[in-house]
């Protein structure tokens, strides 16, 4: 299993206006790592728009995807951190302080990109990134998830 | 072996997370069951012994079908807790 994950996309101290504008950031760094075509991040943010806030996975956290055909180049994901929580209009789980957008290129990857993420949200990804500011920390952090699941 | 279909907006986010747990929690309470993720427009077709979903997708399901609403698709006790009643429920019938 090989999962695309380096420092260029863990991005800290981010403002947005809108939940779209994150989606797009976060889309964006996949894009640049060769991970998704464009198109793929126009299907994250209608993903977004038809479902609203059920990205939302849990507390502060928002997961954006789409499917693999809307553009997926390799199995990636980039993880954003609010300076700034940002409201995406979720019941139980607003404010959003950490996005994390997956790409996904064949659905072996995907479950385990799955395992991956939901292995951040259990360990606490959230309130770690609120007490620890320093990019390798987090990195560290990141990267433990990334092997235990392997 | 009941059918179980753990369903968001498409399918392959979400509700996969909440059908890894459901399959754990099936296995740790001894029953014998089917269980994948699927996308809200596909999951009626799927003729599920019970769908597993948020709230917000279960109000959109036909009467016929039989839901249990989770409030997270990620954390494994509370999947647990939101489903057992109906879980026990289908696996006597």
């Amino acid at each position: 299993m090989k999962i695309h994950f380096d420092r260029h996309l863990l991005s800290l101290n981010n403002r947005f206006f809108s939940p779209e504008e994150a989606i797009r950031y976060a889309g964006n760094l996949l894009y640049q790592a060769q991970a998704c075509n464009e198109q793929y991040i126009d299907a994250m943010v209608e993903v977004y728009h038809e479902f609203g806030s059920i990205i939302v996975l849990d507390t502060g956290i928002a997961m954006p995807h789409a499917r693999p055909e809307k553009g997926a180049l390799k199995t990636a994901f980039s993880v954003v951190i609010m300076a700034e929580p940002l409201i995406f209009h979720h019941e139980d789980f607003d404010p959003v302080d950490v996005v994390i957008a997956i790409t996904a290129s064949d659905s072996d990857n995907h479950i385990y990109l799955i395992q991956v993420v939901a292995d951040l949200i259990e360990r606490n990804i959230v309130d770690f990134v609120k007490n620890n500011t320093d990019k390798n920390t987090i990195m560290q952090f990141i990267q433990h998830s990334l092997t235990e699941q392997l | 072996m009941i059918r179980i279909r753990t369903v968001c907006g498409n399918g392959i986010g979400s509700s996969l997370m909440a059908a890894n747990n459901v399959k754990k929690i099936c296995e740790e309470l001894g029953i014998k069951a089917d269980v994948s993720s699927v996308d809200f427009a596909n999951a009626v077709g799927e003729r599920a012994d019970l769908y597993v979903t948020i709230k917000e997708l279960a109000t959109q399901f036909p009467a016929s079908c039989n839901v249990a609403i989770i409030r997270s698709y990620v954390h494994k006790a509370k999947i647990a807790e939101d489903i057992h009643d109906a879980l026990l429920k289908i696996s006597k019938s």
